[in-house]
């Protein structure tokens, strides 16, 4: 578990290549979750419950509804650390 | 005998087991029958003090919780109607669904929005996007309630709930139920699974979901225990799910045939036999087609940890039901019934094959229809046909909605056959074999995935301006399941006068994704075809029975 800025990124796009089943080399810190063939949203709420378990935060299902991105994914786990960590 | 209209059946049933309790883990709350009640008519109390007009049509904007729930009873308290509004899934776009909301909510006629604890955060960024309607915090109107404001007489053809099937935005209907049909629609769900002393009702589904709510209201109106999570709980980690299931020693729980899934995939057999699932007595399998081989495995699967075979409960239902239209026999294992693949489809007749046969498709027995239930099965021309004949399944009964609001017009409603019987055409085809019906496709253009309807025309609405389509020329059309998989799908096809192929392919993906985010569905696929190869009529309509054709080529 990694908790720096590029760290989280890493891990959240090795978290997504495993959940949604594509290489991780296909995903950028920008791709469209949702574009990702095969991403429903019962697929997608999988990966939010792999991060959570990743770096024991919660994510509220608010903050997660408009997160398209790897990097917004990774906008959010940090800001939840931050929490955490206050 | 329970009351006549929702909040009635409610005080009668915290008469009975007034310590009773609605449990919500998802949210940490607790509430006895006697405390919900009181709750609903403080809520009542309050909306009626703010001006709320008999039969206002009020949105429901909540998590699973106790919010959701006193919402709900206590609008029809107050003399309205609740309209549930769906929440978002994970990683929706904010427009989309925004217009979603607008959709049904200008369909309903809703103008007031009560919001319940967790949902707000939703709300500070809808209500910029959505000025025609009014958010109302529920805990805080609760607060404000004063006694000595009288509720209004509630009589038991008032409307009591308009459920919506789903957040299409082109065809968004609402179902309207009155408080009749809720009254009536629960107590058929709690007599067709013998719901009483000793059970506890348990659920993960949405309540803004016609399964998630009537299987709820079901259990605390016959005033037996029922257990809420939110889907996410249950999604994010169906095993874990499945633990807390079994410790709080649940009897009953519903899900549509994914859940069932993704519990198998998710508890290794070495967990099982850690499990006591001896408890679980009904295991309702319905909001989706059965899949048989879903619920062969599911049986075997959890065998070591006690579930009974004849737990596994294939039923037959929708919202216009108020929910349950057919059930099984209590206590008898799931039935499939093999036909030959060929003749159902082309001749629409069940022929007996051999199970499992290449040429065999299996058709999961739903049972008969529940209490209070008429069904029939008709040709074209709505006459009944024979047993072992496809034709569109017909139901009536007081549990059936007497209609539809629709955008933009006035309310549909039945019309009555000269015997003054109304039967809803339910746009399910199936057929009935020794009395017990199987459903076999759908008239009405439609997929159904994880329990969700989607339909065709919202697909063409986000895709008929794309660049690259030619004159806003494209169908999409609903691929149905009929080989048991599971496997529903829509297919846009559009025309196009690209031909170089990487213009092609990327306007395909384009296409894929604009539908598959808007809509949260991963299953999607695009075809192109050239400029004026969609067949249209002579008013320039498209035939999408014809288009489908191409489809497949």
């Amino acid at each position: 578990m990694t908790t720096d800025a590029d760290g989280i990124l890493r891990q959240i796009t090795e978290i997504v290549a495993r959940e949604l089943a594509v290489p991780a080399e296909s995903l950028a810190a920008d791709t469209d979750l949702r574009a990702i063939e095969g991403a429903d949203s019962v697929r997608l709420l999988r990966v939010v419950a792999k991060v959570e378990q990743t770096w024991d935060i919660e994510l509220d299902d608010e903050d997660v509804f408009t997160v398209s991105s790897v990097a917004e994914l990774a906008g959010v786990v940090r800001e939840a650390l931050q929490v955490k960590a206050a | 005998m329970r009351g006549t209209t929702l909040p009635g059946a409610l005080d009668e049933a915290a008469a009975t087991g007034p310590d009773i309790a609605v449990s919500f883990p998802s949210s940490a709350e607790r509430l006895t029958l006697t405390a919900l009640a009181a709750r609903t008519t403080a809520l009542a109390r309050a909306l009626v003090a703010e001006g709320v007009a008999p039969g206002e049509r009020i949105g429901v904007f909540s998590r699973n919780n106790a919010d959701f729930m006193t919402a709900v009873i206590a609008v029809g308290r107050a003399g309205a109607a609740a309209c549930p509004l769906p929440l978002p899934t994970s990683a929706g776009d904010l427009a989309g669904y925004a217009a979603r909301i607008a959709a049904v909510t200008s369909a309903a006629g809703v103008g007031r929005v009560l919001v319940g604890a967790g949902a707000d955060g939703l709300t500070r960024r809808l209500a910029p996007v959505l000025p025609a309607l009014r958010f109302d915090g529920i805990a805080g109107l609760v607060r404000s309630a004063r006694d000595g404001v009288a509720l209004p007489d509630v009589s038991p053809s008032d409307l009591a709930i308009v459920q919506f099937t789903s957040g299409s935005t082109a065809v968004p209907k609402g179902v309207v139920l009155t408080h009749r049909n809720v009254v009536h629609g629960t107590a058929a769900i709690a007599d067709g699974i013998g719901l009483g002393v000793g059970d506890h009702g348990a659920t993960w589904l949405p309540l803004y979901h016609d399964m998630g709510l009537f299987g709820a209201l079901s259990a605390i109106l016959t005033a037996v225990p029922m257990t809420i999570w939110s889907p996410s709980t249950f999604i994010k980690d169906p095993a874990s799910w499945l633990r807390s299931f079994a410790e709080i020693g649940a009897t009953v729980a519903p899900s549509p045939n994914f859940g069932y899934d993704a519990l198998l995939a998710a508890v290794d057999p070495a967990e099982v036999a850690g499990l006591d699932l001896r408890r679980w007595r009904v295991a309702l399998n319905g909001a989706e087609p059965v899949s048989p081989v879903t619920v062969q495995r599911f049986g075997a699967h959890f065998a070591p940890a006690g579930f009974a075979p004849e737990a596994m409960f294939p039923v037959y239902g929708m919202a216009e039901a108020t929910l349950a239209v057919t059930f099984p026999p209590l206590g008898r294992p799931p039935v499939t019934t093999w036909v030959d693949r060929d003749r159902l489809a082309r001749d629409g007749v069940a022929v007996p094959a051999p199970a499992g046969d290449a040429g065999a498709r299996g058709l999961v027995g739903v049972g008969r229809p529940v209490r209070g239930m008429r069904l029939r099965i008709v040709d074209g021309r709505r006459r009944a046909v024979p047993d072992g004949t496809v034709g569109e399944i017909e139901i009536a009964g007081d549990a059936v909605t007497a209609g539809y609001l629709t955008a933009g017009g006035p309310p549909t409603a039945l019309e009555a056959d000269p015997a003054g019987e109304r039967w809803l055409p339910t746009g399910d085809l199936g057929f009935l074999a020794a009395g017990e019906l199987h459903v076999s496709g759908r008239r009405k253009e439609m997929i159904i995935v994880r329990g969700v309807n989607y339909y065709p025309e919202d697909a063409e609405a986000l895709v008929r301006d794309a660049p690259g389509v030619y004159r806003r020329r494209c169908v999409a059309v609903a691929d149905t399941d009929d080989s048991g998989a599971g496997a529903e799908s829509l297919t846009v096809i559009a025309e196009t006068t690209l031909d170089d192929a990487a213009d092609r392919i990327r306007l395909a993906a384009d296409l894929r994704v604009a539908v598959g985010s808007a809509l949260g569905l991963a299953e999607v696929s695009v075809r192109l075809v050239a400029p004026d190869a969609l067949p249209r009529t002579s008013s320039g309509k498209f035939r999408r029975a014809e288009a489908r054709d191409l489809a497949r080529q």
